[in-house]
């Protein structure tokens, strides 16, 4: 799993570098859970490389999103592409996950 | 180098436990170990190189040496001699090359046996040939026992009856080739496992093959004809169709998060759970979601989640209904229109508080409706472009003169065309149903 890891203003940012399918679901996810652990304020999700998300991609977001909020983290996705937004759309986890246009939204953001 | 005393008795014993001068007096052991010449070498100094011609023979008179034979893997070490054993005799004698190599462990000191020296002492004394053929036969016969029971492992191996207890035994009676034995033997222990686990994944794509439904609706005009191909053994789309206590029909296509074993797994609670909650009290579609994801909400630990679209018909009432949950459009044909079934709340397991609303239409003759899962949707062309839901549309118009079976083989088989025949990287499922006047 290539995925960028950067930390800004105690946010942790991640951005996955390829497609997110059930192949390297394992590995995001200790990539994800691990920026949670460090992070101080927010976890960021930059999907802005990612053409493709499956099912056990966004499960992967939902555990995250559970950790954070258990961690007193604001979670936030950014960057989706249309392809990716529909999914997260059809499957309803938009209304459920905040995200936001891009990056500097994401940090801005409550 | 002059031969010490010491080192000419350490000779003369090596030589008199050696088979190979077994018989040979005293005196002529002594003539021989006279024409010996000492050498000492250093840790980790190349004694002889497999393949080389057989020149010399060496008497270890002191140190270790190890011989590993090398193979385009890399080099095995296949014995370790030590203080008074002869090493590269046979090579010499039998005017063979060298079958392997040998490498000093520790600083060793040594006596050389020259070729020359040795053949002129063969020639001298003709009962030294049969030891070598005898030697030669010992070393043959070391061998083919073990073939024999590595023969008898891998023919075991194919019959499928390989047990521990011959591995342990060919190990222990595997003679000079043990360290192959042993690695056999491990090479063996892993095949088994992984025949062990293809077995239980083949019970596991029985067990799930057994969970869709077979037997045609009673309803009269209904025709349903339905698809699933998991991307490995077992998968988490899964297709069911089942009449309710009212006379109505029940039309579930749905996707679990995920692939394989887990997704299998949840996909038998989420089946279960579904024909539990609708066929213990009728209701309507979104009811029915409602009840079902409140179950897999609770003691959801692993998040896990399916995306499931309902579609109800109703004979009597001449109406469809459907609700569906986080799953991609089913498709309603009738003539040439094409209706959308689009999502009407989320995925089921996540949010126990989530709304799911009901959509309806009525039910005419010549209705048809087409329920699939993102593995067809969501298929990629080499090049890694979407088919996408409105080439789905566009292939469910082409479906008018098929019946539901031949619709369900022309949609996977575009789908395969799209793909460039390439492996599924999704599971599919896909349930196509007719309403014809009876």
């Amino acid at each position: 799993m290539k995925a960028d890891l950067e930390l800004i203003k105690g946010a942790m940012i991640v951005t996955p570098r390829e497609r997110v399918d059930s192949a390297v679901a394992p590995a995001f996810e200790l990539i994800a859970m691990d920026a949670v652990h460090r992070a101080r304020k927010r976890v960021v999700i930059d999907f802005s490389a990612v053409d493709y998300i499956s099912s056990a991609g966004l499960r992967v977001m939902l555990v995250v999103a559970k950790e954070s909020r258990a961690c007193n983290l604001a979670f936030v996705l950014c960057g989706l592409r249309p392809d990716v937004l529909k999914v997260f759309e059809t499957t309803g986890l938009a209304g459920l996950l905040s995200i936001a246009s891009d990056r500097s939204a994401a940090l801005r953001s409550a | 180098m002059a031969l010490s005393d010491d080192a000419q008795s350490a000779i003369v014993s090596a030589l008199r436990n050696s088979t190979l001068f077994a018989g040979i007096d005293e005196a002529e052991l002594g003539a021989l170990t006279r024409q010996c010449t000492e050498e000492t070498l250093d840790s980790g100094a190349v004694l002889m190189r497999q393949g080389e011609d057989g020149d010399f023979a060496y008497i270890l008179l002191d140190g270790t040496v190890d011989v590993s034979v090398e193979t385009p893997l890399g080099a095995d070490r296949v014995a370790t001699q030590m203080r008074g054993e002869i090493v590269g005799e046979i090579a010499v004698l039998a005017g063979l090359p060298r079958s392997a190599t040998v490498t000093s462990r520790s600083p060793v000191r040594l006596a050389r046996l020259d070729k020359a020296v040795l053949q002129n002492f063969v020639e001298h004394h003709p009962r030294l040939a049969s030891s070598i053929i005898h030697a030669l036969s010992v070393r043959l016969q070391g061998l083919l026992q073990p073939m024999a029971y590595l023969l008898q492992a891998t023919t075991a191996l194919e019959r499928q009856d390989a047990s521990p207890e011959l591995l342990d035994l060919l190990a222990q009676r595997a003679g000079e080739v043990t360290p192959f034995a042993k690695a056999f033997a491990r090479l063996v222990r892993v095949l088994i496992e992984r025949r062990d686990e293809r077995h239980e994944r083949a019970i596991a794509a029985r067990l799930q093959t057994s969970l869709v439904p077979r037997a045609a609706p009673t309803i009269d005009g209904v025709r349903i004809a339905a698809r699933m191909v998991p991307a490995r053994d077992v998968g988490g789309d899964f297709y069911d169709w089942f009449e309710l206590a009212d006379g109505r029909l029940a039309c579930v296509v749905a996707d679990v998060s995920g692939k394989g074993i887990g997704a299998a797994v949840f996909m038998g609670i989420v089946r279960t759970a579904l024909r539990a909650v609708a066929l213990s009290q009728p209701d309507s579609p979104a009811c029915i979601l409602d009840r079902l994801n409140r179950i897999l909400c609770r003691d959801n630990e692993q998040l896990m989640f399916v995306s499931l679209i309902i579609v109800i018909l109703d004979p009597a009432a001449g109406q469809l209904e459907w609700a569906n949950a986080g799953h991609p459009p089913g498709l309603l044909l009738r003539g040439t229109d094409i209706l959308p079934l689009p999502a009407s709340g989320p995925v089921l397991g996540i949010a126990a508080d989530a709304q799911f609303a009901d959509q309806r239409a009525a039910l005419t003759f010549g209705t048809r409706l087409f329920l699939y899962t993102d593995g067809l949707s969501e298929a990629r062309d080499p090049t890694g472009g979407l088919l996408g839901e409105a080439a789905m549309a566009s292939l469910c118009a082409e479906l008018a003169d098929k019946d539901a079976e031949a619709a369900n083989q022309f949609i996977l088989d575009a789908i395969r065309r799209f793909t460039s025949d390439a492996a599924l990287s999704d599971d599919l499922a896909c349930l196509c149903m007719d309403w014809r006047r009876a």
